[in-house]
Protein backbone atom coordinates (compact mmCIF):
# COMPACT_ATOMS: atom_id res chain seq x y z
CA UNK A 1 0.00 0.00 0.00
CA UNK A 2 1.40 3.27 -0.97
CA UNK A 3 0.34 6.18 1.70
CA UNK A 4 1.19 9.92 1.27
CA UNK A 5 4.60 9.04 3.07
CA UNK A 6 5.73 6.94 0.43
CA UNK A 7 4.68 9.28 -2.39
CA UNK A 8 6.49 12.41 -0.62
CA UNK A 9 9.70 10.38 0.08
CA UNK A 10 9.56 8.97 -3.88
CA UNK A 11 9.21 12.87 -5.17
CA UNK A 12 12.04 14.09 -2.88
CA UNK A 13 14.11 11.58 -4.31
CA UNK A 14 12.67 12.14 -7.76
CA UNK A 15 13.24 15.71 -7.47
CA UNK A 16 16.45 14.79 -6.25
CA UNK A 17 17.69 13.00 -9.31
CA UNK A 18 16.05 15.27 -11.42
CA UNK A 19 17.80 18.24 -10.27
CA UNK A 20 21.02 16.98 -10.92
CA UNK A 21 20.67 15.86 -13.85
CA UNK A 22 19.05 19.05 -15.49
CA UNK A 23 22.05 20.59 -13.50
CA UNK A 24 24.94 18.48 -15.54
CA UNK A 25 22.88 19.29 -18.53
CA UNK A 26 23.13 22.87 -18.29
CA UNK A 27 26.71 22.78 -16.89
CA UNK A 28 28.08 20.27 -19.51
CA UNK A 29 26.33 21.03 -22.67
CA UNK A 30 26.51 23.76 -21.67
CA UNK A 31 22.91 25.40 -22.18
CA UNK A 32 23.95 29.07 -21.22
CA UNK A 33 20.79 31.34 -21.95
CA UNK A 34 18.72 32.05 -19.61
CA UNK A 35 15.36 31.82 -21.71
CA UNK A 36 16.70 28.04 -22.40
CA UNK A 37 17.64 27.27 -19.03
CA UNK A 38 14.12 28.17 -17.83
CA UNK A 39 12.20 25.30 -19.62
CA UNK A 40 14.59 22.74 -17.81
CA UNK A 41 13.83 24.71 -14.34
CA UNK A 42 10.32 23.69 -14.78
CA UNK A 43 10.77 20.80 -15.85
CA UNK A 44 12.56 19.98 -13.00
CA UNK A 45 9.74 20.76 -10.57
CA UNK A 46 6.89 19.21 -12.47
CA UNK A 47 8.57 15.88 -12.94
CA UNK A 48 8.79 15.00 -9.02
CA UNK A 49 5.14 16.33 -8.85
CA UNK A 50 3.09 14.36 -11.70
CA UNK A 51 5.87 11.04 -11.87
CA UNK A 52 4.62 9.51 -8.70
CA UNK A 53 1.35 9.80 -8.91
CA UNK A 54 1.46 9.04 -12.70
CA UNK A 55 3.27 5.73 -12.26
CA UNK A 56 1.15 4.49 -9.18
CA UNK A 57 -2.19 4.94 -11.44
CA UNK A 58 -0.51 3.36 -14.48
CA UNK A 59 1.80 0.95 -12.63
CA UNK A 60 0.65 -0.04 -9.13
CA UNK A 61 2.94 -2.95 -9.72
CA UNK A 62 5.71 -0.74 -8.94
CA UNK A 63 5.38 -1.27 -5.46
CA UNK A 64 5.96 -4.86 -5.32
CA UNK A 65 8.83 -6.58 -3.57
CA UNK A 66 9.89 -8.14 -6.60
CA UNK A 67 9.92 -5.11 -9.00
CA UNK A 68 12.06 -3.43 -5.67
CA UNK A 69 14.71 -6.30 -6.81
CA UNK A 70 14.69 -4.49 -10.41
CA UNK A 71 15.05 -1.16 -8.96
CA UNK A 72 18.08 1.21 -9.26
CA UNK A 73 17.19 2.50 -6.07
CA UNK A 74 14.26 1.31 -3.47
CA UNK A 75 13.02 3.62 -0.78
CA UNK A 76 11.75 0.80 1.59
CA UNK A 77 15.03 -0.25 1.82
CA UNK A 78 15.98 2.99 3.99
CA UNK A 79 12.65 2.04 6.42
CA UNK A 80 13.88 -0.38 8.83
CA UNK A 81 17.24 1.97 10.08
CA UNK A 82 17.09 3.94 13.20
CA UNK A 83 19.48 6.25 14.46
CA UNK A 84 18.43 5.34 18.05
CA UNK A 85 14.88 4.98 19.38
CA UNK A 86 13.75 7.47 15.96
CA UNK A 87 13.46 5.91 12.26
CA UNK A 88 15.58 7.33 10.11
CA UNK A 89 13.12 7.67 7.20
CA UNK A 90 11.46 9.87 9.87
CA UNK A 91 14.11 11.71 11.09
CA UNK A 92 15.45 12.59 7.21
CA UNK A 93 11.24 13.57 5.93
CA UNK A 94 10.76 16.11 9.01
CA UNK A 95 14.53 17.55 8.90
CA UNK A 96 14.08 17.94 5.14
CA UNK A 97 9.98 19.10 5.33
CA UNK A 98 11.29 21.53 7.87
CA UNK A 99 14.17 22.71 5.44
CA UNK A 100 11.36 23.10 2.58
CA UNK A 101 9.03 24.96 4.94
CA UNK A 102 11.37 27.58 6.12
CA UNK A 103 12.65 27.80 2.35
CA UNK A 104 8.99 28.45 0.81
CA UNK A 105 7.84 30.46 3.82
CA UNK A 106 11.10 33.03 3.75
CA UNK A 107 10.53 33.55 -0.20
CA UNK A 108 6.78 33.77 0.03
CA UNK A 109 7.40 36.62 3.44
CA UNK A 110 9.82 38.38 1.13
CA UNK A 111 7.62 38.74 -2.12
CA UNK A 112 4.68 39.34 0.22
CA UNK A 113 6.75 42.24 1.30
CA UNK A 114 7.84 43.74 -1.80
CA UNK A 115 4.18 43.29 -3.42
CA UNK A 116 2.76 45.20 0.19
CA UNK A 117 5.53 48.14 -1.40
CA UNK A 118 4.76 48.18 -4.55
CA UNK A 119 0.90 48.16 -3.79
CA UNK A 120 2.01 51.05 -1.23
CA UNK A 121 3.81 53.10 -3.82
CA UNK A 122 1.04 52.76 -6.00
CA UNK A 123 -1.79 53.68 -4.08
CA UNK A 124 0.09 56.20 -2.43
CA UNK A 125 1.54 57.66 -5.02
CA UNK A 126 -0.28 60.25 -7.30
CA UNK A 127 -0.48 58.76 -10.87
CA UNK A 128 0.52 60.97 -13.46
CA UNK A 129 -0.83 61.37 -17.14
CA UNK A 130 2.13 63.56 -18.68
CA UNK A 131 4.43 60.51 -19.29
CA UNK A 132 7.30 61.57 -21.12
CA UNK A 133 7.15 61.06 -24.71
CA UNK A 134 10.87 59.97 -25.08
CA UNK A 135 10.04 56.91 -22.56
CA UNK A 136 6.46 56.30 -24.59
CA UNK A 137 8.68 56.24 -27.85
CA UNK A 138 10.93 53.81 -25.97
CA UNK A 139 8.43 51.51 -25.11
CA UNK A 140 6.97 51.22 -28.52
CA UNK A 141 10.06 50.97 -29.98
CA UNK A 142 11.16 48.16 -27.78
CA UNK A 143 8.08 46.51 -28.13
CA UNK A 144 7.83 46.60 -31.73
CA UNK A 145 12.10 44.39 -31.25
CA UNK A 146 10.24 42.09 -28.77
CA UNK A 147 7.27 41.58 -31.19
CA UNK A 148 4.46 42.73 -28.90
CA UNK A 149 2.14 45.75 -28.65
CA UNK A 150 3.30 48.71 -26.46
CA UNK A 151 2.18 47.59 -23.17
CA UNK A 152 0.20 50.46 -20.73
CA UNK A 153 2.87 52.57 -18.46
CA UNK A 154 1.87 54.11 -15.20
CA UNK A 155 3.59 56.40 -14.01
CA UNK A 156 4.04 58.02 -10.37
CA UNK A 157 4.67 60.48 -8.66
CA UNK A 158 7.46 60.51 -6.01
CA UNK A 159 10.31 60.25 -4.18
CA UNK A 160 11.43 56.33 -4.40
CA UNK A 161 12.84 54.50 -7.83
CA UNK A 162 9.99 52.66 -8.86
CA UNK A 163 10.10 50.61 -12.14
CA UNK A 164 8.82 47.16 -12.21
CA UNK A 165 5.87 45.06 -14.22
CA UNK A 166 2.75 43.76 -12.94
CA UNK A 167 -0.68 42.86 -13.88
CA UNK A 168 -1.66 39.03 -14.33
CA UNK A 169 -3.79 39.34 -17.69
CA UNK A 170 -3.23 42.69 -18.61
CA UNK A 171 0.70 43.56 -17.58
CA UNK A 172 1.59 47.34 -16.82
CA UNK A 173 4.88 48.98 -16.34
CA UNK A 174 4.79 50.80 -13.04
CA UNK A 175 7.40 53.74 -12.85
CA UNK A 176 7.81 56.44 -10.53
CA UNK A 177 9.64 60.21 -11.88
CA UNK A 178 12.10 59.46 -10.35
CA UNK A 179 13.41 56.92 -12.19
CA UNK A 180 13.33 59.21 -15.26
CA UNK A 181 14.90 62.15 -13.54
CA UNK A 182 17.99 60.14 -12.22
CA UNK A 183 18.65 57.63 -15.17
CA UNK A 184 20.71 58.82 -17.96
CA UNK A 185 19.25 58.24 -21.62
CA UNK A 186 20.73 54.53 -22.42
CA UNK A 187 19.86 53.70 -18.37
CA UNK A 188 16.43 54.42 -19.00
CA UNK A 189 16.66 52.77 -22.19
CA UNK A 190 18.20 49.29 -20.46
CA UNK A 191 15.36 49.18 -17.59
CA UNK A 192 12.62 49.77 -19.87
CA UNK A 193 14.31 47.01 -22.02
CA UNK A 194 14.16 44.93 -18.88
CA UNK A 195 10.58 45.54 -18.18
CA UNK A 196 9.34 45.13 -21.69
CA UNK A 197 11.17 41.94 -21.96
CA UNK A 198 9.37 40.82 -18.55
CA UNK A 199 5.67 41.92 -20.37
CA UNK A 200 6.68 39.71 -23.62
CA UNK A 201 7.18 36.83 -22.07
CA UNK A 202 3.92 36.79 -19.35
CA UNK A 203 6.58 36.66 -16.69
CA UNK A 204 4.06 37.66 -13.77
CA UNK A 205 2.20 34.63 -14.85
CA UNK A 206 4.72 32.50 -15.17
CA UNK A 207 6.14 33.88 -11.32
CA UNK A 208 2.58 32.97 -10.16
CA UNK A 209 3.30 29.24 -11.68
CA UNK A 210 6.12 28.80 -9.93
CA UNK A 211 5.01 29.74 -6.76
CA UNK A 212 1.90 27.42 -7.28
CA UNK A 213 4.58 24.66 -8.29
CA UNK A 214 6.30 25.35 -4.61
CA UNK A 215 3.55 25.44 -2.51
CA UNK A 216 2.54 22.00 -3.52
CA UNK A 217 6.04 20.74 -2.82
CA UNK A 218 6.44 22.78 0.48
CA UNK A 219 7.93 19.65 1.51
CA UNK A 220 10.61 19.63 -0.61
CA UNK A 221 14.04 22.06 -0.47
CA UNK A 222 15.15 20.75 -3.97
CA UNK A 223 11.93 22.04 -5.36
CA UNK A 224 12.19 25.47 -3.46
CA UNK A 225 16.15 25.55 -4.15
CA UNK A 226 15.02 25.34 -8.32
CA UNK A 227 12.14 27.54 -8.21
CA UNK A 228 15.07 30.44 -7.04
CA UNK A 229 17.36 29.47 -9.83
CA UNK A 230 14.02 29.37 -12.27
CA UNK A 231 13.31 32.87 -11.05
CA UNK A 232 16.53 34.02 -11.24
CA UNK A 233 16.57 32.39 -14.86
CA UNK A 234 13.50 35.00 -15.49
CA UNK A 235 15.74 38.20 -14.38
CA UNK A 236 18.57 37.29 -16.29
CA UNK A 237 16.66 36.64 -19.36
CA UNK A 238 15.27 40.06 -19.14
CA UNK A 239 18.48 41.15 -18.66
CA UNK A 240 20.06 39.72 -22.02
CA UNK A 241 16.92 40.66 -23.91
CA UNK A 242 17.47 44.15 -22.96
CA UNK A 243 21.09 43.93 -23.65
CA UNK A 244 20.35 42.54 -27.11
CA UNK A 245 17.71 44.97 -27.37
CA UNK A 246 19.52 48.30 -26.52
CA UNK A 247 23.29 46.66 -27.24
CA UNK A 248 24.53 48.30 -24.18
CA UNK A 249 24.49 45.68 -21.13
CA UNK A 250 27.45 48.03 -19.26
CA UNK A 251 24.26 50.50 -19.14
CA UNK A 252 21.97 48.32 -17.92
CA UNK A 253 23.78 47.18 -15.11
CA UNK A 254 24.71 50.79 -14.47
CA UNK A 255 21.06 51.39 -14.02
CA UNK A 256 20.15 48.21 -11.93
CA UNK A 257 22.89 49.80 -9.38
CA UNK A 258 21.31 53.56 -9.68
CA UNK A 259 17.72 52.00 -8.91
CA UNK A 260 18.64 50.23 -5.85
CA UNK A 261 20.40 53.08 -4.76
CA UNK A 262 17.61 55.29 -5.66
CA UNK A 263 14.74 53.51 -3.64
CA UNK A 264 14.61 54.29 0.15
CA UNK A 265 16.01 53.20 3.07
CA UNK A 266 12.74 50.80 3.79
CA UNK A 267 13.65 49.18 0.57
CA UNK A 268 17.23 48.62 0.73
CA UNK A 269 16.10 47.06 4.35
CA UNK A 270 13.98 44.55 1.94
CA UNK A 271 16.81 43.37 0.03
CA UNK A 272 18.49 41.87 2.49
CA UNK A 273 21.92 39.90 1.64
CA UNK A 274 20.65 37.33 -0.66
CA UNK A 275 18.85 40.18 -3.17
CA UNK A 276 22.09 42.35 -2.84
CA UNK A 277 24.40 39.03 -3.98
CA UNK A 278 21.85 38.17 -6.66
CA UNK A 279 21.92 41.47 -8.18
CA UNK A 280 25.86 41.70 -8.17
CA UNK A 281 25.38 38.50 -9.75
CA UNK A 282 22.77 40.24 -12.29
CA UNK A 283 25.80 42.95 -12.86
CA UNK A 284 28.52 40.63 -13.68
CA UNK A 285 26.94 38.67 -15.67
CA UNK A 286 25.63 42.09 -17.94
CA UNK A 287 29.31 42.90 -17.72
CA UNK A 288 30.69 39.45 -18.98
CA UNK A 289 28.96 39.62 -22.03
CA UNK A 290 25.22 38.13 -23.02
CA UNK A 291 25.19 34.48 -24.15
CA UNK A 292 23.23 33.91 -27.69
CA UNK A 293 20.51 31.59 -27.42
CA UNK A 294 21.00 27.81 -28.86
CA UNK A 295 17.69 26.81 -28.97
CA UNK A 296 17.77 24.01 -26.63
CA UNK A 297 14.63 24.92 -24.92
CA UNK A 298 12.28 23.21 -27.78
CA UNK A 299 8.89 21.14 -27.09
CA UNK A 300 11.20 18.56 -28.64
CA UNK A 301 14.34 18.80 -26.89
CA UNK A 302 12.69 19.04 -23.33
CA UNK A 303 9.89 16.14 -23.97
CA UNK A 304 12.88 14.16 -25.08
CA UNK A 305 14.86 15.11 -22.31
CA UNK A 306 11.93 14.62 -19.77
CA UNK A 307 11.18 10.97 -21.28
CA UNK A 308 14.89 10.01 -20.60
CA UNK A 309 14.62 11.09 -16.96
CA UNK A 310 11.32 9.52 -16.29
CA UNK A 311 12.55 6.06 -17.54
CA UNK A 312 15.77 6.74 -15.13
CA UNK A 313 12.89 7.75 -12.49
CA UNK A 314 10.46 4.69 -13.17
CA UNK A 315 13.25 2.52 -11.83
CA UNK A 316 13.36 4.54 -8.27
CA UNK A 317 10.50 3.90 -6.25
CA UNK B 1 16.42 56.68 -26.52
CA UNK B 2 18.35 52.91 -27.57
CA UNK B 3 21.49 53.41 -28.73
CA UNK B 4 24.05 52.11 -31.13
CA UNK B 5 26.00 48.78 -30.18
CA UNK B 6 29.19 50.70 -28.46
CA UNK B 7 29.54 49.49 -25.21
CA UNK B 8 32.70 47.65 -24.64
CA UNK B 9 30.81 44.52 -23.37
CA UNK B 10 28.93 43.22 -26.47
CA UNK B 11 26.67 40.45 -26.62
CA UNK B 12 28.71 37.07 -27.33
CA UNK B 13 28.39 35.55 -30.61
CA UNK B 14 26.47 31.95 -30.82
CA UNK B 15 28.25 28.94 -29.53
CA UNK B 16 30.45 26.99 -32.03
CA UNK B 17 28.38 24.21 -33.44
CA UNK B 18 29.35 21.54 -31.36
CA UNK B 19 28.34 23.06 -27.72
CA UNK B 20 25.10 23.75 -27.24
CA UNK B 21 23.87 21.41 -29.95
CA UNK B 22 21.23 18.61 -29.61
CA UNK B 23 23.85 16.08 -30.73
CA UNK B 24 25.91 17.08 -27.41
CA UNK B 25 22.64 17.56 -25.28
CA UNK B 26 21.44 14.06 -26.31
CA UNK B 27 25.17 12.43 -25.72
CA UNK B 28 25.45 14.05 -22.31
CA UNK B 29 21.97 13.31 -21.52
CA UNK B 30 22.75 9.41 -21.84
CA UNK B 31 26.32 9.92 -20.41
CA UNK B 32 24.74 11.36 -16.87
CA UNK B 33 21.61 8.54 -16.74
CA UNK B 34 24.07 5.95 -17.29
CA UNK B 35 26.47 7.82 -14.58
CA UNK B 36 23.65 8.61 -11.79
CA UNK B 37 21.58 5.50 -12.30
CA UNK B 38 25.06 3.43 -11.57
CA UNK B 39 25.32 5.74 -8.43
CA UNK B 40 21.76 4.92 -7.50
CA UNK B 41 22.17 1.32 -7.53
CA UNK B 42 25.31 1.73 -5.46
CA UNK B 43 23.44 4.23 -2.85
CA UNK B 44 20.92 1.10 -2.78
CA UNK B 45 22.85 -1.10 -1.41
CA UNK B 46 24.14 0.56 1.60
CA UNK B 47 21.12 -0.51 3.53
CA UNK B 48 22.33 -3.64 2.87
CA UNK B 49 25.64 -2.69 4.22
CA UNK B 50 24.50 -0.87 7.19
CA UNK B 51 21.81 -3.74 8.29
CA UNK B 52 23.83 -6.91 7.27
CA UNK B 53 21.25 -7.54 4.63
CA UNK B 54 21.41 -8.67 1.17
CA UNK B 55 19.86 -6.43 -1.39
CA UNK B 56 15.86 -7.47 -2.01
CA UNK B 57 15.65 -8.88 1.31
CA UNK B 58 13.24 -7.02 4.23
CA UNK B 59 13.45 -7.27 7.67
CA UNK B 60 10.32 -7.65 10.05
CA UNK B 61 10.46 -7.08 13.27
CA UNK B 62 8.21 -10.71 14.30
CA UNK B 63 7.36 -13.87 13.42
CA UNK B 64 3.81 -12.48 13.51
CA UNK B 65 4.52 -9.53 11.31
CA UNK B 66 5.77 -11.77 8.50
CA UNK B 67 3.17 -14.21 8.90
CA UNK B 68 1.11 -11.17 8.42
CA UNK B 69 2.93 -9.83 5.36
CA UNK B 70 2.62 -13.39 3.43
CA UNK B 71 -1.10 -13.70 4.91
CA UNK B 72 -0.33 -17.93 5.79
CA UNK B 73 1.61 -18.96 9.26
CA UNK B 74 5.28 -20.08 9.13
CA UNK B 75 6.27 -23.67 9.78
CA UNK B 76 7.93 -24.17 13.17
CA UNK B 77 9.85 -26.17 14.91
CA UNK B 78 7.59 -28.30 18.63
CA UNK B 79 10.91 -29.15 19.80
CA UNK B 80 13.23 -26.77 20.85
CA UNK B 81 16.73 -26.85 22.51
CA UNK B 82 17.14 -24.63 25.16
CA UNK B 83 20.48 -23.53 24.64
CA UNK B 84 18.74 -21.48 21.24
CA UNK B 85 17.16 -18.11 21.80
CA UNK B 86 13.53 -17.32 21.06
CA UNK B 87 12.19 -15.57 19.35
CA UNK B 88 14.41 -15.14 16.18
CA UNK B 89 17.27 -12.36 16.16
CA UNK B 90 15.93 -11.51 12.69
CA UNK B 91 13.29 -12.71 10.76
CA UNK B 92 13.66 -12.53 6.97
CA UNK B 93 11.76 -12.16 3.69
CA UNK B 94 13.15 -12.42 0.50
CA UNK B 95 11.37 -10.57 -2.64
CA UNK B 96 10.20 -13.74 -5.44
CA UNK B 97 6.94 -15.68 -5.62
CA UNK B 98 7.67 -18.15 -3.50
CA UNK B 99 7.83 -15.89 -0.42
CA UNK B 100 11.18 -17.34 0.82
CA UNK B 101 11.70 -16.98 4.18
CA UNK B 102 14.19 -17.42 6.99
CA UNK B 103 14.62 -17.13 10.77
CA UNK B 104 18.38 -16.60 12.39
CA UNK B 105 18.04 -18.24 15.70
CA UNK B 106 20.99 -17.82 18.18
CA UNK B 107 22.81 -19.18 20.79
CA UNK B 108 21.29 -18.21 24.24
CA UNK B 109 25.08 -17.96 25.98
CA UNK B 110 27.25 -16.77 23.03
CA UNK B 111 24.32 -14.26 21.13
CA UNK B 112 26.27 -16.29 17.37
CA UNK B 113 23.71 -17.75 14.69
CA UNK B 114 23.66 -21.17 15.44
CA UNK B 115 20.21 -22.26 13.33
CA UNK B 116 18.52 -21.00 10.02
CA UNK B 117 15.18 -21.97 9.65
CA UNK B 118 14.25 -21.31 5.78
CA UNK B 119 11.48 -22.21 4.14
CA UNK B 120 8.99 -21.10 1.13
CA UNK B 121 5.69 -19.99 1.97
CA UNK B 122 4.37 -20.93 -1.49
CA UNK B 123 6.11 -23.49 -3.63
CA UNK B 124 9.43 -26.32 -3.75
CA UNK B 125 11.65 -24.29 -5.61
CA UNK B 126 15.11 -24.07 -4.35
CA UNK B 127 15.71 -21.45 -1.55
CA UNK B 128 17.65 -18.42 -2.50
CA UNK B 129 21.22 -18.14 -1.53
CA UNK B 130 21.08 -14.84 -0.11
CA UNK B 131 18.76 -15.69 3.10
CA UNK B 132 21.28 -18.89 3.89
CA UNK B 133 24.76 -17.98 5.53
CA UNK B 134 27.55 -18.52 2.55
CA UNK B 135 29.37 -22.15 2.76
CA UNK B 136 30.89 -24.49 0.62
CA UNK B 137 29.27 -28.37 0.63
CA UNK B 138 32.11 -30.90 1.65
CA UNK B 139 29.52 -34.02 1.76
CA UNK B 140 25.72 -35.00 1.00
CA UNK B 141 23.89 -37.61 2.10
CA UNK B 142 20.27 -39.01 1.29
CA UNK B 143 17.72 -38.68 4.54
CA UNK B 144 14.51 -38.90 5.90
CA UNK B 145 12.50 -36.86 7.16
CA UNK B 146 8.71 -38.22 8.36
CA UNK B 147 9.00 -40.17 5.38
CA UNK B 148 9.73 -37.26 3.10
CA UNK B 149 13.17 -37.93 1.19
CA UNK B 150 15.97 -34.90 2.18
CA UNK B 151 19.23 -34.46 1.44
CA UNK B 152 21.89 -33.87 4.50
CA UNK B 153 24.82 -31.90 3.90
CA UNK B 154 27.85 -31.00 5.57
CA UNK B 155 29.22 -27.15 5.26
CA UNK B 156 32.31 -25.52 5.76
CA UNK B 157 31.22 -21.85 6.44
CA UNK B 158 33.67 -19.15 5.51
CA UNK B 159 35.15 -19.00 9.13
CA UNK B 160 35.97 -22.75 8.99
CA UNK B 161 33.42 -23.94 10.97
CA UNK B 162 31.40 -26.89 9.98
CA UNK B 163 27.49 -26.87 9.60
CA UNK B 164 24.57 -29.27 8.80
CA UNK B 165 22.51 -28.53 6.61
CA UNK B 166 18.72 -30.32 5.40
CA UNK B 167 16.23 -29.45 2.62
CA UNK B 168 13.34 -31.09 2.06
CA UNK B 169 9.70 -30.57 0.64
CA UNK B 170 7.43 -31.12 3.45
CA UNK B 171 3.64 -30.51 1.87
CA UNK B 172 3.91 -28.21 -1.11
CA UNK B 173 6.70 -26.30 1.10
CA UNK B 174 10.48 -26.47 0.81
CA UNK B 175 12.07 -26.13 4.35
CA UNK B 176 15.98 -25.64 4.59
CA UNK B 177 17.36 -25.99 8.31
CA UNK B 178 21.18 -25.13 8.76
CA UNK B 179 22.21 -25.67 12.16
CA UNK B 180 25.59 -25.24 13.82
CA UNK B 181 25.27 -28.31 16.14
CA UNK B 182 25.12 -31.93 15.54
CA UNK B 183 22.94 -33.91 12.75
CA UNK B 184 20.87 -35.94 15.54
CA UNK B 185 19.56 -32.62 16.58
CA UNK B 186 18.80 -31.28 13.49
CA UNK B 187 16.64 -34.36 12.67
CA UNK B 188 14.66 -33.40 15.99
CA UNK B 189 14.15 -30.14 15.03
CA UNK B 190 13.22 -31.31 11.03
CA UNK B 191 11.00 -34.11 12.37
CA UNK B 192 8.93 -31.90 14.55
CA UNK B 193 8.28 -28.96 12.25
CA UNK B 194 4.61 -27.93 12.64
CA UNK B 195 2.71 -25.17 12.93
CA UNK B 196 3.35 -24.93 16.48
CA UNK B 197 5.64 -22.07 18.64
CA UNK B 198 8.32 -23.35 19.91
Amino acid sequence: MTGPLDLAAESLIHGLVTAVTIEVLIRRVPIDAPGDRFPYRVLTLVLPLVLPLVFLWLTPWRASDAFADVALLSIDRWWPIRLGPVPLHVLALSTLGAIGIWLLAHDLWSGARHWWHDRHAARHHRQRTDVPAEVTSAIAQLASHGGIAPPPVVLLDGSAAVLHCRGLRDPRVYMSSLVIDRLPADELAGALAHEVSHVAHHDVARIWGLTVLRVLQWFNPVAQLVARQALQELEWRADADAARATGRPGALARALLSCVRGRDTEFLGLLGKGRVAALERRCRRLLAGIPARARLGRAADLVAVGAAISVLLFFVV
Amino acid sequence: MTTTPTDAHAVLPAPPSEAGSPARLAWVLVVALAVIGLGLRAIDHLPGLLLDQPRGVRLFSSVTDLEREIGTRLLLPAYFPDTLAWPPARVLLASGTAHPTALIIVDRATGRTRLVICQNARGDEPIPDRLLPPGTVLQRVEFDVGGSSAVLSRMAARDGTEWSDLDWVSGSRRVTLRLYGDDTELARLARSMTRVRP
